[in-house]
């Protein structure tokens, strides 16, 4: 897809692609594999969005066995329904094993993860209610309803929240 | 090097942020804290592949040169609730506890560093367990009685890992203890102190009056809660008794990474701070837990407090916590002087920069809070 079908057909959704391609390719030099985030870039992916379809912003961590999880169910959930999309944020800085950690979920997803800014104001950014559990994870039914929940999330409640098969 | 008085005491950490934008790994505030028997302060830090020792002959005013604390590089957890942690021998010699993470994710290896008085270098570090799966043996911590016996606790799963081999449903992770009775140098099998602890918070020591060790860490309770559990050591390290230490009935599966504190007052009164989830608020709580309860439960700070820590000398407490504003962090504070039962509140330091948790310390009868700033170094608070 050229940069160019993004103005002939500038859907709130290429927007927003193409906003991100434009920060991936500004701030992931030193880790391929994410896009890293401060104050400023973080806040936005947890806000009510105009995306009419089902969308996870799911927080982990390389220590947090219970993210990957819902990591995992989420990848399931993903072949079965190709309109749900899922953005991880990693809650660190990514060295080498982080890629690999979520590589082994078989989830595909937009990558994230906290970048040198301060991670008690990415963490302010993203959502000032969260206290720093994990797994953290934002279930956006597409409809206009939003939830964050922490903890394990089950195939079942992720479908029922999101109207996924 | 050397530190003229006055300097802020930031030295030059390979990855500490000064402000600019850099793709390095953020190197881990995390830094151990305490006066010595010699009044002086000691704060061991992470560099690279190594600790570091600083001591300051001035209230952390200015800095001796560091000196390192293992000689042969290698891996070490410095980074929030996993931070390495100092006590004194009854010798006199400084001991270092860390954890030295493996390969695979969630392992690690628990391993202690004895510099004895007198001496400008550290003995060769040691693994205190005996298991040497890699497997998780992470967030230790370590007390010295008045007898000399030297126990280091940590999270261990390697009930864990041979319920797994069974096919067998186990909740979380387990604490083990290793006790010394040379001051260090060498360390008795490990004995498990309980299964179903939470996996990823740092455990709280304090002694008793009579110098027995007491642990509180946070628990997997059935079948999810993760309150708080509370036990005295015997000097093998196994447990006289464990209680539940609080509850507020936190149902999740998930890792708070958030520990709690512990201090015993000077009539044998336990005084203790944790982070939950009560009625679906977050808060940091302070409580006397007992065996029939928790006495005087109240929550700590804001929305935001995190982290705290606490220390008492007599009838006096101290609870400092640190709690992130939207552009600062600040450190706050709560002083007691009638064990827990009145509280006034203390505004103690901010900075727009990262800031480790905050270590809360005695001396002398007198309490001070411990402060590792990205901007401005080590930072002792003398509490009013």
């Amino acid at each position: 897809m050229s940069p160019s079908s993004f103005r002939a057909h500038p859907t709130p959704m290429k927007r927003f692609l193409a906003l991100l391609f434009a920060i991936a390719a500004a701030t992931t030099a030193g880790a391929a594999d994410f896009t890293l985030l401060d104050r400023t870039s973080a806040h936005p992916l947890t806000q009510p969005r105009a995306d009419a379809r089902p969308t996870v912003v799911a927080l982990w961590a390389s220590d947090c066995v219970y993210c990957k999880r819902n990591l995992r169910t989420l990848a399931g959930l993903s072949k079965a329904n190709p309109h749900l999309r899922v953005l991880t944020i990693a809650a660190e800085m990514p060295g080498d094993a982080t890629a690999p950690e979520i590589d082994k979920t078989g989830l595909k997803s937009e990558r994230f993860a906290f970048g040198s800014d301060m991670p008690e104001a990415i963490s302010f950014a993203l959502d000032p209610d969260w206290r720093g559990e994990l797994p953290r994870t934002y279930l956006f039914d597409g409809k206009g309803h939003v939830q964050a929940r922490s903890g394990v999330i089950s195939a079942a409640e992720f479908r029922a929240i999101l109207g996924l098969k | 090097m050397g530190l003229a008085a006055g300097a802020p005491g930031v030295f030059a950490h390979e990855g500490v942020e000064h402000g600019d934008v850099t793709h390095t790994p953020r190197a881990g505030l995390a830094t151990a804290a305490a006066f010595g028997p010699d009044g002086r302060l000691y704060a061991v830090d992470k560099d690279g592949g190594h600790l570091v020792l600083h001591i300051s002959d001035d209230d952390g005013a200015s800095w001796r040169s560091p000196v390192r604390v293992n000689v042969e590089p290698e891996s070490i957890a410095a980074d929030g609730d996993s931070q390495p942690r100092i006590a004194f021998a009854t010798d006199g010699a400084l001991l270092v506890s860390w954890t030295k993470p493996l390969t695979r994710p969630y392992t690690g290896e628990i391993r202690l560093a004895r510099l004895d008085p007198g001496t400008g270098t550290f003995d060769a570090p040691i693994t205190v367990h005996r298991d040497r799966a890699e497997i998780t043996h992470r967030f230790q911590n370590l007390v010295v009685s008045p007898d000399g016996h030297v126990t280091v606790i940590w999270i261990d799963k390697r009930d864990q890992e041979a319920a797994k081999a069974r096919k067998q449903a186990y909740r979380g992770a387990a604490i083990y203890t290793a006790v010394s009775s040379d001051g260090g140098r060498h360390f008795a099998e490990e004995r498990r102190v309980a299964d179903y602890s939470c996996e990823c918070c740092r455990i709280a020591l304090a002694s008793d009056p009579d110098g027995t060790p007491v642990a509180m860490w946070r628990h997997v309770f059935a079948p999810n809660e993760r309150d708080h559990a509370l036990a005295r050591l015997r000097p093998d390290g196994t447990p006289e008794s464990v209680i539940r230490a609080t509850n507020d009935h936190w149902r999740v599966d998930a890792c708070p990474h958030q520990g709690p504190g512990l201090t015993v007052d000077g009539s044998g009164v336990r005084h203790a701070v944790w982070f939950s989830m009560r009625n679906g608020e977050g808060h940091v709580f302070y409580g006397r837990p007992t065996p029939s309860g928790v006495e005087g439960q109240i929550p700590v700070g804001g929305p935001r407090a995190a982290h705290a820590d606490i220390a008492s000398t007599g009838q006096t407490l101290a609870i400092v916590w640190t709690e992130f504003d939207g552009t600062r962090n600040q450190l706050r504070g709560l002083r007691s002087n009638d064990g827990g039962h009145n509280f006034t509140a203390l505004d103690i330091a901010t900075t727009a920069g990262g800031a480790d948790q905050p270590r809360a310390l005695v001396r002398g009868g007198k309490l001070y809070a411990f402060w590792r700033q990205a901007d401005a170094g080590y930072r002792l608070y003398a509490l009013p």
